[in-house]
């Protein structure tokens, strides 16, 4: 028997949209979509720009609601008196992470707070997150506006890990970030999986990332899953037609006319299903 | 035909001023895709924008010149830069959606270009954009990134200049988007024209590029063909930075 930290049964979004050459529109941004995650494990969710991967994140986290279907969840603490939720995600980094005008030690002590409810100094428990993160105790008197993108980063990343979750949903955490630091990204991610005991779901376009260190992956596609399975398995022998398309345009060696002619099919398949 | 020699690239500011980037010199011809590797806050963004004379006067010091087919760039009339920049070398910068005026519909672009829709839309339809009918009543808003970098990318070449210049293209778009954009720059380059790229993304950078230089700390190395590039001995300052690209493999 597995041991599931999460299962989504059935889930759609929909939202209403208008759009000035359309009109108004309902659009359905996730389709029908199911999957169960194992406690422990690393989850890699991939597919294109606008395929619903930062959607499906925030129903997992709780911001949206689904339209339809149920999400279940095991966890191994006794959340229900909790404020903060055993869930928590990882926004993506664009700039905006910490509050540019508040004292990294302030945003800190916050979240210590409202874990244990009470207000002490924290600041030792504060300088070991901080040592955890590989981040200079001087970072401490620093604002949000005087961080780099990195460090930014990691002091959200040190807020949540202060909730000690069960589950942590990283969104897109390595774009716009040179290889190296996305080596030492890796390389953290694993640390703190290990020294918390965290299950992790991670969003990424770049397929190489993911195959480094995730062990199982969900391709989507258009609001649906294309193919769910171990990593290893989906990348080496792909069985969906979209997966094998996305492999061969991670080579960047597609021609223009497998570009077009993929491109007119899923305007077909539109149709058809507009029709 | 571009020749570049900056002595340095400074911020004024007295307090916090510093230099961005010394000592670059490069000559770049005709033919060829010419990519500038560097990590994150390298100076590559700067460096770029200095060319066309891009960087606010009242920010950047820039000493040094640019020759464009022998003339020096840094000492062009603001007429004849305009016309540099309209005609012969054209940029695709980073962020795209906030490059084109959210107040504007796209059909504004179309028109400041001088083609005819007939032209236009020929172009739209290679880009795999949607058809002119459609696209030109929309805002930038309303595009996505992928499309927002398809189309500056189509602007950029309508005027066929002779050389486009283009900032992290890769950065917010997807796979199927990026191998667009390398088969339409592979198809730009004649022997009259040439492409330079600024990127970190040093699989795009492998496939795309015929010579590659590496910015780091300010200073750029040689260009040196993409094959010895990817094969770099000790003493050459991006091995270090490719060995984290062959872990992640």
């Amino acid at each position: 028997m597995k041991d599931i930290i999460l299962k989504a049964e059935n889930i759609s979004y929909k939202v209403d949209k208008r759009n000035s050459f359309t009109g108004f529109e309902s659009v359905e941004i996730i389709k029908n979509i199911s999957f169960g995650i194992e406690r422990g494990n690393v989850l890699g969710i991939a597919g294109e720009s606008g395929s619903g991967k930062s959607t499906l994140a925030k129903i997992l986290t709780g911001i949206y609601l689904p339209s339809s279907g149920r999400i279940e969840t095991e966890f191994i603490k006794d959340w229900s008196n909790s404020q903060p939720k055993p869930i928590q995600i990882l926004f993506q980094n664009d700039g905006e992470l910490i509050n540019p005008f508040r004292k990294v030690k302030d945003v800190l002590n916050e979240a210590f707070e409202l874990k244990t409810g009470t207000k002490n100094n924290f600041s030792k428990d504060v300088n070991e997150l901080l040592n955890i993160l590989q981040l200079p105790q001087t970072i401490n008197q620093n604002k949000g506006s005087q961080l780099s993108g990195g460090e930014q980063q990691r002091i959200a990343l040190a807020r949540i890990l202060i909730v000690e979750p069960e589950l942590l949903i990283l969104d897109e955490p390595f774009s716009s970030q040179d290889v190296e630091s996305q080596l030492n990204l890796i390389n953290l991610i694993k640390k703190i999986k290990a020294d918390f005991n965290l299950t992790v779901i991670c969003i990424s376009h770049d397929l190489k990332i993911l195959r480094s260190f995730t062990d199982e992956i969900l391709i989507m596609f258009k609001g649906e899953i294309a193919e769910n399975g171990i990593t290893n398995a989906v990348f080496t022998n792909p069985k969906h037609e979209y997966t094998k398309f996305l492999l061969s345009a991670e080579s960047l060696s597609l021609s223009y006319h497998e570009i077009q002619s993929f491109h007119l099919k899923y305007e077909q398949d539109q149709r058809n299903k507009n029709s | 035909m571009l020749k570049v020699d900056i002595k340095k690239i400074s911020l004024i500011d007295k307090i916090y001023g510093k230099t961005i980037v010394q000592d670059i010199s490069f000559d770049l011809n005709p033919g060829k895709i010419f990519t500038i590797l560097g990590k994150n806050g390298s100076g590559k963004s700067t460096l770029i924008k200095s060319l066309t004379m891009l960087l606010d006067v009242r920010v950047y010091s820039t000493q040094g010149s640019a020759f464009w087919n022998g003339e020096n760039i840094f000492l062009m009339n603001n007429e004849r830069l305009l016309n540099l920049r309209k005609k012969e070398i054209r940029y695709v910068l980073q962020d795209l959606t906030n490059n084109f005026d959210p107040l504007k519909k796209l059909k504004y672009y179309f028109d400041k270009t001088g083609f005819s829709i007939v032209q236009i839309s020929a172009q739209l339809k290679s880009f795999l954009l949607p058809d002119y009918d459609l696209i030109s009543k929309l805002h930038s808003y309303e595009i996505s990134g992928g499309m927002a970098q398809r189309l500056s990318l189509l602007l950029a070449l309508l005027p066929k200049p002779k050389l486009i210049i283009l900032d992290e293209p890769t950065s917010a778009v997807d796979y199927t988007n990026i191998n667009l954009i390398k088969l339409k720059l592979k198809e730009f380059v004649t022997t009259e024209s040439f492409v330079l790229i600024v990127t970190q993304d040093i699989a795009f950078a492998k496939e795309v590029s015929d010579e590659i230089a590496f910015l780091q700390n300010g200073k750029l190395s040689e260009f040196d063909s993409t094959d010895s590039f990817f094969n770099p001995t000790d003493e050459n300052i991006h091995a270090g930075f490719l060995k984290s690209y062959h872990e992640l493999e």
